[in-house]
Order: structure tokens, then C-alpha cells, then sequence
């Protein structure tokens, strides 16, 4: 049962890597540019940086370029596949229901990651702190890559059109960019907005990121929240799409 | 024996629109049956809900004694499916998209590959083997579309206009793929608007006209009709009218300056020396006699049906 799921998740990757080849080197280039330009930016933005500023902002970049993927580019990818019949046609394939997805997550994150690895070397280099990368750093990359590729997921099979699936995913972006304790510590926000962050994942998969890159403890809590939200949005999607309108 | 079974089958979309109404259908194996009608008729509908892709509104489906209804995640292992549009597979050549779906639909790496070389040869495409999809064109796609669906068929064969854009030689080509998927024992169901080639490719059709099965049957059942009955076609001079005509001739229809007449058999010969004297005298400039077609059983049962059914305003 697990290996022919994995089997056909590992050829729906195949497949979905193979397509974006042509398009790669250019994603890759943009990715690395966007996030060595993201920390060189946030320089002059914040002219005082100090170290422990700098590993706030270093380390809340791959959250971001996750978030992107999962609330941006996904429910963009997945709208234009159902309004193209791509998505009929996956759908009547005989695999698991979030397979198509799940392998576009792999590839786009692949394709992030040098620009991910890049911002953190620029980022060290430049404001001069010590990251110690911990192993759990890859059940954490899944883990958020997960969550925001099923939300997304979920905002293009609730929106009628690419539009308003494009429009609802980069509202969504903007909040976590903008008003989420990513790079900068929750106690900034005002009290109602820190505790509406208690409940939602968002600055737990920034905490993940935080320790598993600075080799910090405590991350139990981190990871129960995550992964319960990452168990509740993938539930969520797949007896979406298994509903059928 | 029949595979797909579907009862009284109705669609309606939230906005109101009742795709399906009613339809009730039977579909045997090894057996290409046609699904025929105007754009917009429902067609889609009907084949979405039968892939498990869509839920009916009410009624029921059943594929191989399962119900599709209640278990739509059952309709990908039982059918396979073409669409309507063309499988953006731009980066793939048409060798890796179909040996790759081939074994996503449970052949292994040498029968995928193995099968995906048969139909690129039976289909004429070796050119195209190996090239990027990117650069192939509309009707190129569309055989590469094809191919997905046959490279591993379900017992359900779902091809939705198939023939779109494909040049005339590549599509005898095809219909003949279509035939052997029939005759490996699967069900093809064909959607098609294109009548003229259905009345060749299918066993038999259903005719959908306004979310309804107006006719079904075998294309010779559903041309029962015009038994006993050929066809004149005239293209006369617009200036004369087409005096003279025999008795027991019936003039079907006259559009601008193309006029139909029905003629009973017994005087084929008879319509095909009045039809020579009228050209002789520059009447007509040509005229074809034969058989009723598909065609024009479906114009009479499609014609019909809108007629009755506007005022429901279903459309």
C-alpha cells in the first residue's frame, strides 16, 4: 500500500520535474536572486543591525520562501491546471488524492532551495553570527512545506478562478510577511494580534526554522502545533478535492 | 455484458443550470459507443460524472458493479480519460508523457515503454517521438492526448473529441486504435460533436440535446426513419427554380440555393436522370445522391428537441 503510493508519488515527481526543466535554471536564478537581495535589502531598511536582529531575519527567510510557494505560486499553479482540464485529467489518474500537489511542492522546493541556502550564507557572512544547522531542520522544511502547500491547496479548490485564487493567496502572504512575528519576535505585536498568532502555526514554523538553524532546544511544542496543523489542513484538502462539486 | 450502467441521471450547477436531466444510458464491453450533441448539450457533464470527477445531483452510476456515486475514488482505477483540452506537458517529449502515465497506471518501466512505441508507431509519430511537446502543434497534442488514454486503458475508455485538429490520414489511424481498445474488451465512450465520423467509428450512439438522451441506439436503428428513403442534393442556378420535380418526390428543405428532396428508393433511377436533364439544361450546377446519414437523424432529433425544450429555458 505505502510503496505504491511512493511509487506514484515518485513518478508524478518525475513527471512534474521533467516539465519544469526548461523552466528551472530561471526559477533557480530568481529564487537565489530574491533571497540574497531579501537580506541586503533588510540592511538598509534597518540601518543599526545587530547580530541577533540579523539571525532573526536570516532565519525567518526560508519560512517566507516556503509560505510563497504554498500561498502564491500554488494556488495559481493548481487554478491554472483546473481552468486548462490538467487537473480532470491528474484527478482520473489512479493515485492517492493530494499526489499532483504534493509533487509540485517537492519540485518548487527543490528549485528554492540554493536561493534559500544563498540567503543564509549572505546573511552570516555579512552580519557575522553562527548558524548550527540541526537534522531537524528536514522533518521541519516537510512540515511547513506541507501545511502551506495544503492550505494553498484548499484556497484554489474554494475560489471560483485563478484570479481570486491568486487574490486570496497573496492576501494571505502579505499577512505573514507583514503582521506575523517571522522576523521579528512576537512581543512587538500589539497583545489581541500576539494572541491571535497563538493560535494559528505561523510563528511556531518560524520558531522551527529559528532552533533547527541556530541549534536551539525546546522545539517540542514547535513541532505539535505544526503538526497538528499540518495533519488537520491535509485532512482538510484531501476530502475537498475527494467531494467533487 | 454491460460495464456502465447510469440511472436516471441529473446535474444541476449551483447557478441553476440543469446540465443532465434525466439521462439514463447502458454501455456494453467491447463496444464503442458515441456520445453525440450541439455544444453545450451536456455531454461533458455526463462523462465527468461517469469519471467520478463531478457528483451527480441524483442517480446513479455504476461501472463493473461499483457505484461511482458513492465512491468516486473508485472511477480512476476503472477508466481511463482523455479531455477535451490538451495535457500541458510542455518539457516532456510525447515518449516520456506516455510511458510515464503508463506506469503511473500500474504497467511496468519495459510494458509502459514497450506499449508507448506500439501506439507512436501504430499512430505514425515516430517523428515526434522524442521531440519536446512544446513545439508540437494543436493536432500533434491531441494523438499524444489519445495515446495517455490508451497506453494503459481502463475498462472504461473516456475520449473526449479525439479527432479535433488531427490531419485525415492520422485519424483513420486512429479510429483504428479506438477499435482495438473495443475490441481488448474495454467500453470507449466517444464524445464528438462530429457526426459524419462517428456514424463509422461507433457500435452505438446516444444523441444529448439539452441535458436529455433525445435518441440511442445503433447508427442504422437511429436512420430507421429514412428507410425506404435516398437523398437528392441539388446546388441549383439561384436564378431557376427546380420545376418538374416527380410526383412522388418530397422536398425536404431549401437553404439559399442548396435544396434538399427526399426520394423514395424504387425511384433512384429515376431521380438520377431528372437531376441529369436539370443540369444539362444549366439548372443545377451538381447534385449527389445517397443514403441518409447520421447527420441527418441527429439534425431531426436535436432540431426537435430544442424546439420543445426552450421554453423550460434550460439552455
Amino acid at each position: 500500500m505505502i510503496l505504491t503510493w511512493l511509487r506514484g508519488y515518485g513518478l508524478m515527481v518525475q513527471w512534474e520535474w521533467t516539465r519544469m526543466l526548461t523552466w528551472l535554471p530561471f526559477l533557480a536564478a530568481i529564487q537565489t536572486i530574491l533571497g540574497g537581495g531579501t537580506i541586503l535589502g533588510f540592511a538598509f531598511l534597518v540601518p543599526d543591525i545587530n547580530s541577533t536582529t540579523a539571525a532573526y531575519l536570516a532565519t525567518g527567510g526560508p519560512l517566507l520562501a516556503l509560505a510563497a510557494i504554498g500561498l502564491a505560486v500554488m494556488p495559481g499553479m493548481v487554478s491554472e491546471a483546473r481552468s486548462r482540464g490538467t487537473f480532470d485529467f491528474m484527478q482520473s489518474l489512479p493515485l492517492p488524492p493530494l499526489t499532483y500537489p504534493v509533487a509540485m511542492l517537492a519540485v518548487l522546493i527543490a528549485v528554492a532551495l540554493p536561493g534559500m541556502v544563498l540567503a543564509l550564507v549572505i546573511a552570516v557572512l555579512r552580519f557575522h553570527f553562527v548558524l548550527h544547522p540541526s537534522p531537524l531542520l528536514i522533518p521541519a522544511v516537510a512540515l511547513v512545506g506541507l501545511t502551506a502547500t495544503a492550505i494553498g491547496f484548499m484556497v484554489a479548490l474554494l475560489t471560483p478562478n485563478g484570479t481570486l485564487a491568486n487574490l486570496a493567496g497573496n492576501l494571505m502572504l502579505f499577512f505573514t510577511l507583514l503582521f506575523s512575528p517571522i522576523n521579528f519576535p512576537p512581543d512587538r505585536l500589539p497583545s489581541w494580534l500576539a494572541a491571535v498568532h497563538r493560535g494559528l502555526p505561523i510563528q511556531y514554523m518560524a520558531d522551527l526554522f529559528r532552533g533547527t538553524l541556530t541549534g536551539g532546544g525546546g522545539l517540542a511544542l514547535a513541532f505539535l502545533v505544526v503538526g497538528g496543523w499540518c495533519i488537520a489542513a491535509l485532512t482538510t484538502a484531501t476530502s475537498l478535492s475527494a467531494r467533487r462539486a | 455484458m454491460d460495464l456502465v450502467t447510469v440511472s436516471d441521471l441529473t446535474k444541476q450547477y449551483r447557478n441553476g443550470v440543469l446540465a443532465n436531466n434525466g439521462i439514463s444510458l447502458c454501455i456494453q464491453e467491447r463496444e464503442v459507443f458515441g456520445l453525440l450533441g450541439p455544444n453545450g448539450a451536456g455531454k461533458t457533464t455526463l462523462v465527468r460524472q461517469i469519471l467520478g470527477l463531478s457528483r451527480p445531483t441524483s442517480g446513479s452510476i455504476r461501472i463493473a458493479g461499483v457505484d461511482i456515486v458513492a465512491d468516486p475514488l473508485a472511477a480512476p482505477r476503472l477508466c481511463s480519460f482523455q479531455p477535451q483540452g490538451n495535457v500541458p506537458m510542455d518539457g516532456l517529449t510525447p515518449t516520456q508523457a506516455i510511458s510515464l502515465i503508463g506506469r503511473i497506471r500500474g504497467l511496468s518501466r519495459g510494458d509502459a515503454m514497450a506499449r508507448t512505441r506500439f501506439l507512436l508507431d501504430r499512430l505514425d509519430m515516430a517523428e515526434w517521438a522524442t521531440r519536446r511537446t512544446q513545439t508540437l502543434s494543436g493536432g500533434v497534442g491531441r494523438l499524444v492526448g489519445f495515446c495517455l488514454a490508451a497506453v494503459a486503458p481502463g475498462r472504461v475508455v473516456v475520449l473526449d473529441e479525439p479527432t479535433n485538429d488531427i490531419d485525415p490520414r492520422r485519424r483513420r489511424l486512429l479510429w483504428d486504435e479506438v477499435r482495438a481498445l473495443a475490441d481488448g474488451g474495454a467500453a470507449v465512450i466517444l464524445v464528438t460533436h462530429n457526426v459524419l465520423e462517428a456514424e463509422r467509428a461507433v457500435d452505438r450512439v446516444a444523441i444529448v440535446d439539452n441535458g436529455r438522451v433525445v435518441a440511442c441506439g445503433s447508427p442504422a436503428a437511429l436512420k430507421a426513419s429514412f428507410a425506404g428513403v435516398v437523398r437528392l442534393e441539388l446546388i441549383v442556378d439561384s436564378s431557376s427554380g427546380v420545376d418538374g420535380m416527380p410526383s412522388t418526390f418530397t422536398l425536404h428543405e431549401r437553404v439559399g440555393n442548396r435544396v434538399v428532396i427526399d426520394v423514395p428508393v424504387a425511384d433512384a433511377a429515376l431521380a438520377l436522370s431528372w437531376a441529369t436533364t436539370l443540369r444539362e439544361a444549366g439548372a443545377v450546377e451538381e447534385f449527389r445522391l445517397g443514403p441518409a446519414t447520421l447527420e441527418d437523424a441527429y439534425l431531426g432529433s436535436t432540431v426537435h428537441v430544442r424546439a420543445e425544450a426552450e421554453p423550460l429555458g434550460a439552455a
